[in-house]
């Protein structure tokens, strides 16, 4: 009986110092991350059956548990994956939108100034100073596309770089979960697959959070403790103790972008495309580049390819101060395309500007299976064309090929994509600015009649500049003097008519009409004039090319008008406000992401707290528990104490 | 529900934090003075301060080229108002050149006054502006627009352009004017329209004299008709407009030659326009046109002489009254000689003239001798005084009349000036508006923040004192 009661008395001072042991161990760890507080459970050892019932044998420690819940384990590393994500992409685009934050030094100023050198030169045309000042104002606009094209190219080789260090990170914790699985499971095979690792497992939970920050992964645990991390739509990263490696690699497509390989089980690299991978900051660097980077790179190089193509058709129409019509005003900078790494063929792409106004900020896919070219829009992911035959005309641009691909080869199109960065300005000789109309019409002055004939507009540029005297033919009524055979077209109030000119080398005159011909010949009407007033028999009227004039500013007028025109995307959209769209759509989307960041980052917050609602440790209650504990191994104690008295009472009672 | 320890420091912690980054983000505004600090802050806001900054910037352009027009304009235009003084000033010079007594050695004075005359308004013309363009030249700003000299005339080499500035979005304002308009096509006011033969005619019919009979209805038909005179036969004629168009009224109309009854009984028909002084013979006599002032309106006055040059007596002064062509319009032509079937005379406008031949050729006739030579030279000089001083003043009222234009322009450019100042208060307002912090609110945030993380500092002091370790 004496014994009995010994014995059961050490089963609850043991049991006691078991609480006694957590509770410390809960407190000393009470900052330790990923720590779940341990409770010790107790329960009653098997009675001792007697005739007159169960007698009890005391307590034992059934198992030491922690407090943790998969649940809210998941919840929380799925929030993390999506807070990383955001956090990352927000690091990112704040770059851009920190670049566009001022407007005193971002594109606006620049054009501006461009323009604001142009409106100089149409008041000053003779003025030298005038016009090198808008070279000079030309070159830095050059320069300031150069600038945000280089900043843009940096962050892009910044998000290759921390792409290719996320890799490794996850490669590096993945060896590590790995690791963990393999002493979880050996160590809970020791107990026998009956206590859990408690401390094992919470640096594993840990390990999958810290994991969480860089990739999204989903996990499942197998029967023999160990977890099985699985990253995009199913690809194995850990399976027990063994792990599947990513690599960082240039893209197939483009080799400037880096992007995400897999090594499958038999050590070949498949490439796995962005759109594939999300979560963590691996996943905000790719849909940053993909979603924000690649666009505001195409919107910066739509509006330099915009103002080099309008400013140069424009130019073409006019003559400089040599007498010699418009040359080029700025490089047109060229498209990029790029064959696929993987290409079997030869085959060449070529990408001509057809019309600017239909071009948009994107990269296109060329992909030919020998049969059929596909073309697609990437930045809508739309087909835009599927057939045998190239040159197609699509968004502005005429494509074709120059040398027949192979089945199976694709190319990237990048027409805009580093138009910013290869702009530059082709004049070097402030006298070749085309300031002046090459035309020059003049009403004769021996004229009797009222009849005026207009400056006289371009509408083409000219290969040789034609001159014409019309002379007004009282009897027949004709204005006479154009080439026979030529086509005139002729507009009174608003009906155009064709004239092919006759013998007679006239077409009849009206008040108000418009005469446009294609003077050189080359097919399309080229120079345009009208006439207002009524003429008098013998009355002539001159066209002829400029003199190398000086004070003609009507060129620069026109090409300080391309201000205020809409010439970009379908004619909805000046220059400069393409570029005010370009920070909106940046601020905008920067907006979105920190908004999302901010509800994901409270998600989060919520998963914390309830995770550590139930997982945390709290010191005043380990200060309970210990007291409790304490107390009970003082009552176990006591029991051991009254136990010997009796022992003691009986040993007396032989005495 | 159970609260962690570690949790209580956390959320601590992090609620600070947020007080500390708005109370940052609040100071930075300050600081900058700007409610927006990157786009993300507000976007549509950006774009909108983006775009009103471009409308500003771009309405600041259109000013300075308001500027820079009325400028030019005004050079111009002070140009155009000595060149008018000046025409006036020869004029009243020309005016006392009709001073028959005036000794030829006067003349001369006043000839040469002209000529200084003529070279000012070379100057004049040939002016350049500040930046060393000549003003008149049209589009060739480099090229002296008007060359030669009194005696050789003046000729225009520039062109007839006139350049603009664009002033508004919409409007392009014309800052220059052509010399070929302003001193070459001026409206020839010496006659009131141009009558002559077209080349073929078989006929020797001359037309001359073109008159107006009746202005009120010439100025209605606007001075710039064109008629043909059509002989259907010998005597028989049409008179059709410029399109081929029969005139009402004016179809089968006979003309029947002057003719002038000689001493011999024969008659003589004039085949040319009788010119002061000249002389028409025939087989016993000599007919000259001679001192005009006896003879009525329209007619000219003759006297018969014989072959010996004596006047024959009851044939002196007589008035010799040509043979008129009635035309539409009120104006009419007087013919002379014998026009067959099938010619045609041509009325056309009066055309134009150039101040310059102007001035010269007046000038030059009036360098030459007058007191003492016969009446018909001075005749002749009296009538092309006249010519002129009615051209001079066609020359200042066509002066006065782009003189105007540019006084307009210059109006419209101030008034442009006045509208996008305006608009350029309006683009800074709005951009205040967008862009700019309200202070107050940003004070008072500042200080709710402020009131706001004290309050967190202290509770989580309080809080974080509290352990049960404190009293065990």
């Amino acid at each position: 009986m004496g014994a009995s009661t010994l014995s059961i008395a050490i089963t609850g001072l043991n049991a006691a110092q078991a609480g006694l042991l957590t509770t410390s161990h809960n407190i000393s760890n009470s900052n330790t991350a990923g720590y779940s507080r341990q409770v010790v459970q107790q329960t009653t050892q098997n009675p001792f059956y007697t005739g007159g019932g169960f007698i009890g044998q005391g307590t034992r420690v059934q198992t030491v548990q922690r407090q943790y819940s998969a649940f809210l384990g998941q919840q929380m590393t799925a929030s993390q994956a999506a807070t990383s994500q955001l956090q990352s992409y927000q690091i990112q685009i704040d770059q851009i939108d920190n670049m566009l934050g001022d407007k005193t030094v971002g594109l606006s100023p620049a054009i501006n100034n461009f323009f604001s050198g142009l409106n100089e030169v149409a008041a000053n045309p003779s003025n030298v100073s005038a016009r090198q000042a808008l070279l000079s104002a030309a070159q830095s606009l050059v320069s300031r596309f150069g600038d945000l094209s280089a900043r843009l190219r940096e962050i892009g080789d910044g998000v290759n770089k921390q792409i290719s260090s996320e890799i490794s990170n996850i490669n590096s914790m993945a060896r590590e979960l790995a690791s963990l699985n393999q002493r979880i499971i050996t160590a809970e095979a020791a107990g026998g697959q009956t206590q859990p690792a408690n401390d094992l497992r919470d640096q594993r939970d840990q390990l999958v959070l810290e994991l969480n920050k860089h990739i999204n992964t989903t996990v499942m645990e197998q029967n023999d403790g160990s977890y099985s991390v699985f990253f995009g739509n199913g690809q194995p990263l850990v399976v027990g103790p063994s792990t599947y490696s990513l690599v960082a690699r240039p893209a197939e497509d483009d080799p400037t972008r880096m992007s995400v390989g897999f090594t499958t089980a038999s050590g070949t690299v498949t490439m796995l495309p962005d759109d594939f991978i999300s979560g963590g900051a691996l996943g905000g660097l790719l849909a940053f580049r993909t979603q924000s980077l690649d666009d505001a790179h195409n919107k910066l190089g739509l509006m330099a390819m915009g103002i080099a193509s309008a400013i140069n058709d424009q130019h073409a129409l006019g003559q400089d101060l040599t007498g010699v019509m418009g040359g080029d005003f700025f490089n047109l900078p060229n498209p990029v395309i790029v064959g696929n790494a993987g290409n079997t063929g030869a085959g060449e792409i070529s990408m001509v500007l057809d019309d600017i106004s239909g071009v948009v900020a994107s990269d296109y896919m060329l992909d030919y299976d020998g049969t059929n070219y596909t073309l697609r829009r990437l930045s809508d992911n739309t087909t835009l064309f599927t057939g045998a035959t190239l040159p197609q005309t699509v968004d502005g641009w005429t494509i074709d090929e120059t040398v027949a691909p192979a089945a199976g080869d694709s190319f990237l199109l990048q027409p805009t994509r580093y138009a910013a960065r290869d702009i530059s300005v082709a004049i070097t000789d402030a006298r070749n600015i085309a300031v002046a109309s090459p035309i020059t019409t003049t009403t004769a002055t021996a004229n009797n009649g009222t009849a005026l004939i207009s400056p006289g507009k371009i509408l083409e540029p000219l290969a040789s500049v034609p001159s014409y005297t019309l002379t007004f033919d009282l009897a027949s009524g004709e204005l006479q003097g154009f080439p026979v055979g030529s086509v005139v077209d002729v507009t009174v109030g608003g009906v155009t008519t064709s004239y092919t000119i006759g013998a007679s080398g006239g077409i009849p005159y009206s008040n108000g009409m418009t005469v446009e011909i294609d003077s050189d010949g080359l097919g399309g009407n080229d120079i345009q004039f009208s006439f207002t007033g009524t003429p008098q028999h013998g009355d002539s009227f001159s066209v002829a090319q400029s003199v190398a004039n000086t004070n003609d500013n009507r060129n620069a007028l026109a090409l300080a008008a391309i201000q205020t025109e809409k010439v970009l995307l379908g004619g909805t959209t000046t220059i400069e406000s393409a570029y005010a769209q370009m920070v909106n759509v940046i601020g905008n989307k920067a907006r979105e992401i920190d908004v999302n960041y901010e509800s994901q980052a409270s998600l989060l917050d919520q998963a914390e707290a309830a995770m550590q609602s139930l997982s945390g440790v709290n010191l005043d209650e380990e200060a309970a528990n210990l007291l409790r504990f304490q107390q009970a191994y003082q009552a176990s104690a006591k029991i051991i104490d009254v136990s010997g008295r009796l022992f003691d009472l009986l040993a007396s009672l032989g005495n | 529900m159970r609260v962690s320890t570690s949790y209580i420091y956390d959320s601590g912690t992090a609620s600070m934090q947020r007080r500390i980054t708005d109370a940052l983000r609040l100071q930075q505004q300050l600081a900058s003075q700007r409610r927006m600090l990157t786009p993300s802050d507000d976007p549509v806001a950006a774009a909108q301060a983006l775009e009103i900054t471009q409308s500003q910037n771009i309405n600041s352009l259109y000013l300075k080229n308001q500027d820079n027009a009325g400028d030019i304009l005004a050079v111009g235009e002070s140009n155009l108002t000595s060149a008018h003084t000046l025409l006036q000033s020869m004029y009243t010079s020309m005016v006392r050149l009709g001073d028959g007594a005036l000794a030829d050695a006067d003349r001369r004075t006043i000839a040469t006054e002209l000529r200084e005359g003529f070279k000012q308004l070379m100057g004049i013309a040939n002016e350049t502006d500040g930046l060393g363009s000549y003003l008149f030249s049209g589009y060739s700003g480099d090229t002296q627009p008007f060359i030669g000299d009194l005696n050789n005339g003046v000729s225009f080499v520039g062109d007839g352009g006139g350049r603009s500035l664009q002033v508004s979005p919409s409007r392009s304002l014309q800052v220059g004017e052509s010399g070929l308009d302003i001193f070459m096509r001026v409206p020839n006011k010496s006659v009131p329209f141009q009558a002559g033969a077209v080349a073929g005619n078989t006929g020797s019919g001359v037309i001359y004299a073109p008159t107006v009979n009746d202005p009120t209805q010439w100025k209605v038909a606007g001075n710039t008709q064109i008629y043909n005179i059509n002989f259907t036969a010998a005597n028989t004629y049409d008179i059709t407009d410029y399109q081929g168009n029969p005139v009402a009224g004016f179809t089968g109309l006979t003309y029947t030659p002057a003719e002038i009854d000689l001493p011999d009984a024969t008659q003589l028909s004039l085949t040319s326009a009788p010119t002061l002084g000249g002389t028409y013979s025939t087989q016993n006599y000599n007919v000259i046109f001679d001192d005009p002032s006896t003879a009525g309106a329209g007619s000219y006055s003759y006297t018969v002489y014989d072959k010996q040059g004596t006047p024959v007596p009851g044939f002196q002064g007589l008035s010799y009254t040509p043979s008129n062509i009635a035309l539409p319009d009120g104006a009419q032509v007087s013919m002379a000689g014998a026009p067959l079937a099938g010619d045609t005379f041509e009325i056309r406008p009066a055309g134009t003239t150039d101040v310059f031949s102007v001035i010269s050729s007046l000038v030059l006739a009036a360098e030459k001798p007058y007191q003492q030579t016969d009446a018909a030279t001075r005749a002749a000089f009296e009538k092309q005084l006249g010519d002129a001083l009615s051209n001079i003043q066609s020359s200042m009222d066509n002066i006065l009349k782009y003189q105007s234009n540019y006084g307009a322009r210059m109006k419209e450019a101030e008034d442009l000036q006045a509208a996008g100042s305006d608009r350029n208060l309006q683009y800074k307002a709005t951009l205040s508006r967008l862009e700019d912090v309200d202070l107050t609110q940003a004070i008072s945030d500042l200080t709710k923040t402020e009131t706001a993380l004290t309050a967190a500092q202290q509770s989580f002091s309080m809080i974080s004192k509290l352990s049960l370790f404190n009293y065990i």
